[in-house]
């Protein structure tokens, strides 16, 4: 009579019997796709802590969500941040989908091989994106590169030293620059996305002229180009342009409203739009900064004079089905962010031409070639210009780690606006979730706090 | 003593012969001196059937002997003193005897005392006897009740109401497949009739049983009437599995969960609660957390008996919870903004103005509000919103109750009616609902009885929002509850318009524009211009046929089922604004959500009873499958083009979504039981559970249970000191299992997580749940030892018991290292432990002349213990609005948070503190104890700080008659219990979101009161240190409280006057329940923990989400019998 008391699933899938064709590996892969939609990571959250502690965004009500973004701004973030346990949760929820996908991917048959291949690529690429995002926010991070058979296992865990789970990142990244196909389809990363973000990761560790030979890869392999305005890079009727890499895509009205994002609404003043937070505003100072003529004070910055003087990033659409629920998606990596970093490579490792990438992001902004010339002088060009390029995109506390001025940064700015604020070392990773303290204690905290 | 004594053959027997005969073939027990009838004549049987009563007349009719029948089916047999005359009967008298509800008792015995002459009352209860003179005593009883003597006085016509006996010893008690008695059973079972249950007025019976009962708690206190409550039976004994007990309804398992309103309070004649698990284990993994079996009302033999209950009376709120009016809340405000904008930065000061400010970034928060002055200088006639007076009120709740009852010898009928109409004390909310039992059970042969019983309920309701503030998101419990949203509203703004139309945005607009105060929507408005109803059809009932097969060997087959379906909608129009949304942007939304559930059991159960001499055998076998199907179906849409159509139907695109569960339980089980002479009962059980929620290596378990009981009182070396007239010692041990872990908890679940990929919708999944194969029940095994003890003829009964219980294999459901993908997991890992003692005492017919008297009084307590957790785990912290920490050694979810010692007045205290505080600590910031003493706070100076677990509970009452009047009250508290209060915690946070509670507004740190304990208010620049100390001793509060429960009293009209009006009885009675409660607790109810789904809510037992205030009850009532 046991049979009576075996019932499967009615409205949900049993993982026993799942992931066992292409199609449902191509869904799993979709899912994988899909948490990097959450409020945890490009949905808001990556977006603000990409930014916000440098000097050009700041949080319109510092208390705001419980002091969320606003903890941030003034270095006062704690362990207990909701922030800091939800990128965390979402992260390592996502790198636990691409190593089920990695895990039983090899066993199913694929009618193209190709496509198998491609896929595994895309999987890499996203593990590799996932733990470059953990490892310059928190430090080391415990390395998982397995599907998980029991979670009880994670127990007495230790964190991986970054230079292990970088090597792991590059492993990833190279294994998808070998699988994933040259042109581009849209939602999903190509070869150049991949050497891309390689780069990115060879940049951070100070290894310029391995980044100058992947970037070089992507300027020449001209699949990829800057639009011709700066109008046309951002909106939903631009998405998927040609200087698009890799973006989180976002869809508004779709699915119980489900799909859409939430930064068009919270990275808005507060009182202007439904659910408007005031979150990572560019600051009026930061606005000074473009020259005129820059057709990106209009095209990015939008400026609220009906309730109050701030201003917002345009590089998000409000959406006429409510809060949350924006269509524009999130640029992971832009072509424009590809040639200033080839400038930047380029640059740092001596070589020559740094400025013909720097000029051509200017000339597109309606600006003239850069005066700069000498080494350092280029260097101030590349980040005023990335600045100025990638505001509400979330990139300013990244580069600034990257480049090594954070500190110094930060500390003269604090003193130059009479804030009470000094940061060292301590502060340029976020500290270990408390929750997570409280679930293993043999996971450590970071020093400072 | 009218049933039938059989007779085979015919035959000669002595007088000891026949008792013995009567003895084989009833209930009754015969006591007499040895030898007293060796002289008797031998008595001659003819073959076929005689009354009781008439074999014991004629077979006693030559002796000069007192027979007096006692309570417990024993007759005494004395001879008479030498000189006692019969004498002539000369005085005729007859009457009547009812219960204590008016109800009349057939086949009531009516004996003249010290004489063997007597009667018994016919069908309608009615008796005549000619006594031998006008001033005889008569003697009346009924098996169930307190016997009673009665002068005659020279009456002709008497009217006897007997004492219905629930201490009783022999009284029946239900127990699992079968009933049985007190004095029979040795595990520990509690009987609440019907009576007790209808002293407190209330729409779901589990209320009723609050504090009458040892070791039972009913806590949280429902935002909806008709909610259900958590039940809890001796101490939590599971970690993350439901804690539901089981509930059975005249055999019918209910799935866990289910309503409990659908059952109406005045339909149930008695509950029995199986406390211990050797009691519960017949019903194998279902039953660790206690089983409560209910038994309906069921019709006597008789002509049709109408009976009319029906009372009508006012709910109000009693609770001490209240916000600031607007003159405090300005005096709030502007510290609030004040001290935000200063410690928001350098260079500030309190003096600049709201250019100034936003010139410095101080940001909407810090500007301050120019009409705030008005009111700080206290000018009279601005406007003062009370919206918590706007929003409760004094609300109505009505109840009637109809029920046709009736029999012949053959079989007996019940049929009853209820209609409950409650206005919930929030506005606009109601709850109505329509029940209608049906039984019937008919003896169609001589071998075979059937009987079917039928329950349905209708509800219709407009249920109150249960939660959320943040009203941006549509969904079921997604409409503001304005029992929270009063804290968000601030009493600057008006309810309505001068014109009387309600004030839209008032609140939401300026805040949004100008203030980032609180950007909610009146919240009145919100509630009078949605609509959200639910609407429910439930019927249960089962049929069963009972055949003897061979004499005392009986098959029972029956078949039940419960179907029900609930369909709640939701609309919100567009005329009004959402959280940080304003009336521009507005959006209707609406939804629909419908739930069916279909449960069916069948079981076959086959008993054998005999009795050889003085051994009792009671055997029982039994299969039992169950089956449930769930579905639920949800439609959403914010997409409409006007307002016109008041439901989804009106919108251009829908969202649906429909999930479906189902399980199965499979279960064979047997229970022997013995008993020798009444003086030492045995009992052993087994059931063997297969569940399709275990994993595969595990569907199947057993659970065992033997009890042993020892009657000391029916010893021969008992003494026989009237005082103590009965005692019995009891043993018991059990196995019972709690399966409350969802449908398919042992299986890795995939999701669906969809995806926009290249602009179109695209079918997304992943791993959701992790498997586990190896998933089981967990298991709780139990000690139980108790002590029963009868004084003064059982009018004063004692009950003590031990319990300690353990749960084995615990189901966890616990957090487990993020890394692993997964927040938490499933497993059967972990052991805590139980140790409880009870009391009860209960006092009946204590009776001073015409002033009959009544009390009962329980106190219970327990200790709480982990003893193990997870693989090398010793601890789970886990945060719910406070945190918790569930550690080895100590009892389940110890409130864990920092030690606030004060608050740092200044800037030097902060500097020269020897302690390093928390970075970013502020003047006005907490000062947090350091409990490790290592000179610096950290997340590790958190301390533990007590639990929901109380000290003890307790409960007493009494019951009084005098006369015509009835009198009673039952009284019950906790003590040593701690809660926090989600409420509490946001208006004493000093935020500035939320209007502050008057107890903050009196005690925080500020100029006017510079010994505050609370910290000083912030609202825009809220320290790190601030939000790390949000959490706090300061959150966790004392629970204790002590009630007048239920109170009621009646009179019931003299027969003069009834009979007159051609009716049975009337009784009118006036009631009420939480006539006071004295409590310290300073929010809406200490009992009100979360009840709509208390799964995986044990690691944070003890935190109020969101509850509603604790109200009292008054109304009037009336009883009527024809």
């Amino acid at each position: 009579c046991s049979e009576k008391l075996d019932l499967a699933p009615i409205t949900e899938k049993a993982a026993s019997n799942f992931y066992s064709s292409e199609s449902e590996i191509e869904s799993a892969i979709t899912g994988a796709y899909a948490q990097l939609q959450t409020g945890g990571l490009y949905g808001l959250d990556l977006i603000g802590v990409g930014e916000i502690p440098g000097e050009d965004t700041f949080e319109e009500i510092a208390a705001n969500d419980g002091g969320r973004f606003g903890q941030l701004d003034d270095f006062s973030t704690n362990a207990g941040n909701d922030l800091v346990g939800d990128i965390w949760r979402e992260s390592f929820e996502g790198i636990q989908r691409v190593n089920i996908v990695l895990n039983r991917i090899d066993a199913i048959e694929f009618e193209d091989s190709n496509l198998k291949s491609i896929r595994i690529g895309e999987m890499k690429f996203l593990r590799g994106l996932l733990y470059f995002n953990l490892v310059r926010l928190y430090g080391d991070v415990p390395l998982v590169i397995e599907e998980t058979t029991n979670p009880s296992d994670f127990f007495g865990q230790v964190r991986t030293p970054s230079s292990e789970v970088y090597v792991q990142i590059i492993s990833d990244l190279n294994g998808a620059i070998q699988s994933l196909p040259t042109a581009k389809s849209s939602g999903r990363p190509a070869k150049g996305a991949a050497q891309s973000l390689l780069a990115d990761v060879q940049m951070n560790m100070g290894n310029y002229s391995e980044a100058v030979t992947n970037l070089a890869a992507v300027v020449n392999s001209n699949i990829y180009s800057l639009m011709p305005t700066t109008s046309q890079i951002f909106g939903v009727a631009n998405e998927g342009n040609s200087e698009t890499l890799f973006e989180v895509q976002y869809a508004s009205g779709v699915d119980g409203n489900s799909e859409g994002e939430s930064a068009a609404s919270q990275f808005r003043p507060s009182g202007t739009t439904a659910n408007a937070k005031g979150h990572n505003l560019p600051s009026a100072e930061f606005v000074a900064l473009y020259e005129s003529g820059d057709t990106r004070k209009d095209d990015f910055v939008g400026l609220d004079v009906v309730a109050n003087p701030f201003y917002f990033s345009l590089k998000y659409e409000v959406s006429a089905t409510g809060a949350n629920d924006g269509g524009s998606d999130h640029i992971v990596i832009r072509y424009a962010d590809v040639l200033l970093k080839y400038a930047e490579a380029l640059n740092e490792s001596g070589g020559a031409n740094a400025a013909q990438y720097l000029n051509m992001v200017r000339n597109r902004a309606g600006l003239a070639n850069t005066t700069a010339t000498s080494q350092s002088e280029l260097r101030d060009a590349i980040e005023m210009e990335r600045r100025l390029e990638f505001i509400g995109e979330g990139h300013r506390w990244f580069d600034l780690k990257r480049t090594g001025k954070a500190i110094q940064t930060m500390n003269a700015w604090f003193a130059a606006n009479s804030i009470n604020v000094t940061i060292d070392t301590n502060n340029l990773i976020l500290p270990i979730p408390q929750s997570q303290l409280d679930t293993d204690p043999a996971l450590t905290q970071n020093s400072g706090y | 003593q009218n049933s039938k004594i059989k007779v085979k053959e015919d035959k000669v027997l002595t007088v000891d012969e026949v008792f013995d005969l009567i003895m084989e073939q009833t209930d009754y027990k015969f006591f007499y001196e040895e030898g007293i009838f060796k002289d008797f004549p031998k008595v001659h049987l003819k073959k076929g059937a005689l009354k009781t009563n008439k074999l014991l007349n004629r077979t006693l009719s030559q002796g000069n002997l007192n027979i007096i029948v006692t309570d417990n089916n024993a007759i005494l047999i004395q001879e008479k003193p030498r000189d006692s005359i019969i004498p002539e009967q000369q005085h005729k008298i007859s009457g009547e005897i009812t219960d204590a509800s008016g109800q009349p008792l057939p086949g009531a015995n009516i004996l003249e005392k010290g004489t063997t002459n007597g009667t018994q009352t016919d069908f309608d209860g009615k008796f005549s006897l000619n006594v031998s003179n006008e001033n005889a005593v008569l003697v009346v009883s009924y098996i169930g009740f307190l016997s009673q003597e009665i002068s005659v006085n020279n009456q002709d016509n008497i009217t006897v109401t007997l004492q219905e006996d629930a201490a009783k010893l022999a009284e029946v008690v239900v127990v699992g497949y079968g009933t049985s008695t007190k004095e029979k059973f040795n595990g520990s079972v509690s009987k609440v009739n019907n009576k007790t249950l209808n002293n407190y007025s209330s729409a779901n019976f589990e209320q009723a049983l609050s504090g009458t009962i040892s070791g039972v708690q009913v806590l949280g206190n429902s935002k909806n009437p008709g909610d259900n409550s958590v039940i809890q039976i001796r101490g939590l004994s599971t970690l993350t599995a439901g804690t539901n007990p089981l509930i059975v309804v005249d055999g019918n398992p209910l799935s866990e969960g289910s309503s409990l309103s659908s059952i109406n309070t005045n339909d149930i004649e008695a509950i029995s609660i199986l406390k211990d698990a050797a009691s519960a284990a017949i019903y194998g993994s279902r039953a660790s957390n206690g089983v409560i079996l209910i038994t309906t009302k069921k019709g006597s033999k008789g002509k049709l008996k109408v009976s009319y209950n029906g009372y009508v009376g006012f709910q109000q709120r009693i609770d001490k919870f209240k916000v600031t009016d607007a003159y405090d809340t300005a005096l709030f405000d502007l510290d609030a903004r004040n001290f935000g904008y200063i410690s928001g930065g350098p260079g500030r000061s309190i003096t600049d103005d709201n250019a100034t400010r936003d010139a410095n970034g101080g940001g909407k928060r810090s500007r301050i509000q120019p009409f705030l002055q008005d009111y700080i200088n206290g000018t009279p006639g601005l406007t003062n919103t009370n919206w918590a007076n706007a929003i409760f009120r004094d609300a109505m709740q009505q109840n009637h109750y109809l029920n046709l009852s009736g029999g012949t010898e053959k079989s007996d009928y019940s049929i009853s009616f209820g209609h409950l109409d409650q206005d919930n004390i929030i506005i606009a909310s109601d709850y109505k609902r329509y029940t209608n039992n049906i039984r019937f059970n008919s003896q169609i042969s001589n071998r075979i009885k059937f009987g079917i019983n039928t329950n349905i309920s209708i509800s219709d309701a407009n249920p109150t929002g249960e939660r959320a503030w943040s009203q941006t998101l549509l969904g079921r419990g997604r409409q503001a509850d304005p029992a929270f949203t009063i804290t968000l509203m601030q009493p600057y703004y008006p309810i309505y318009n001068p014109d009387g139309s309600l004030a839209i945005a008032h609140q939401i607009d300026d805040n949004n524009q100008n203030w980032d105060g609180p950007i909610s929507e009146n919240t009145i408005a919100h509630v009078l211009l949605s609509d959200f109803t639910k609407n429910t059809f439930r019927l249960f009932g089962n049929a069963f046929v009972e055949v003897e097969l061979i004499e005392a060997l009986k098959l029972k087959t029956s078949f039940g089922g419960d179907y029900n379906t609930s369909v709640e909608e939701f609309f919100a129009p567009s005329t009004f604004g959402n959280y940080r949304t304003p009336v521009a942007n507005n959006l209707t939304q609406a939804a629909k959500y419908d739930t069916k559930r279909e449960n069916f059991i069948i079981e076959n159960l086959l008993s054998y009873k005999k009795k050889i001499k003085s051994h009792t055998f009671d055997v029982l076998l039994g299969y039992s499958y169950q089956q449930e199907f769930r579905n639920q179906t949800d439609l959403e849409s914010r997409d409409f083009a006007d307002d016109n159509l008041r439901n989804v139907s009106g919108a251009t695109s829908i969202t649906a979504t429909s999930r479906s569960s189902k399980w199965a339980l499979e279960s064979f089980f047997s229970r022997l039981q013995y008993d020798f002479d009444n003086k030492y009962t045995l009992s052993a059980s087994i059931r063997r559970d297969g569940s399709s929620r275990f994993g595969a290596n595990t569907k199947y378990g057993s659970f065992v249970s033997a009890s042993a009981g020892w009657v000391l009182s029916n010893e021969s070396f008992f003494p026989d000191d009237k005082v103590v007239n009965y005692a019995k010692l009891r043993a018991s041990f059990g196995q019972t299992g709690n399966n409350q872990i969802g449908d398919f908890g042992s299986v890795a679940l995939v999701s669906a997580d969809n995806y926009v990929l290249n602009g179109s919708l695209t079918s997304g999944v992943y791993t959701s749940t992790s498997p586990n194969a190896d998933l089981s029940w967990e298991t709780n095994s139990a000690l139980n030892f108790g002590l029963d003890l009868g004084f003064l003829q059982s009018k004063l009964l004692f009950t003590a018991e031990y319990y300690i219980s353990k749960t084995t294999d615990l189901l966890l459901d616990v957090p487990v290292p993020q890394q692993s993908g997964f927040s938490e997991s499933l497993q059967n890992i972990g052991e805590l432990e139980n140790k409880g003692i009870e009391f009860e005492l209960k006092g009946r017919n204590f009776n001073i002349g015409d002033l009959k008297l009544g009390f009962n009084a329980n106190i219970s307590s327990y200790k709480n213990k982990i003893l193990a957790l997870g693989n090398g785990q010793d601890q789970i912290i886990f945060g719910s609005g406070v945190d918790f920490i569930t550690k080895v050694g100590y009892p389940v979810a110890q409130f864990y948070n920092y030690n606030v010692t004060g608050v740092y007045k200044s800037q030097s205290e902060i500097d020269n503190d020897p302690v390093t505080p928390l970075s970013g600590t502020e003047v006005g910031d907490y000062i947090v104890q350091d409990t490790n003493g290592d000179g610096r706070i950290t997340s590790d100076d958190r301390a533990m700080q007590g639990d929901f677990n109380p000290d003890f509970t307790y409960g007493f009452g009494f019951t009084m008659a005098y006369k015509g009047f009835d009198l009673s009250a039952q009284f019950t508290g906790v003590e040593g219990r701690k809660v926090s209060d989600n409420i509490i915690n946001r208006t004493e946070s000093g935020e500035g979101f939320f209007v502050p509670s008057q107890y903050y507004f009196d005690n925080y740190f500020n100029d006017r009161n510079p010994d505050g304990f609370f910290r000083r208010p912030d609202f825009s620049s809220f320290s790190s240190a601030g939000r790390l100390t949000r959490k706090s001793n300061l959150s966790v509060l004392d629970g204790d409280y002590f009630r007048l429960r239920s109170l009621q009293l009646g009179y019931t009209l003299p027969n003069e006057i009834i009979e007159k009006l051609n009716i049975d009885n009337l009784r009118l009675y006036f009631t009420g329940n939480n006539i006071f409660n004295i409590t310290k607790f300073r929010g809406y109810n200490p009992d009100g923990i979360d009840t709509r789904s208390n799964e995986r809510q044990s690691l944070s037992r003890g935190y109020i989400d969101s509850s509603s205030p604790l109200t009292r009850f008054i109304a009037i009532g009336m009883d009527i019998k024809f």
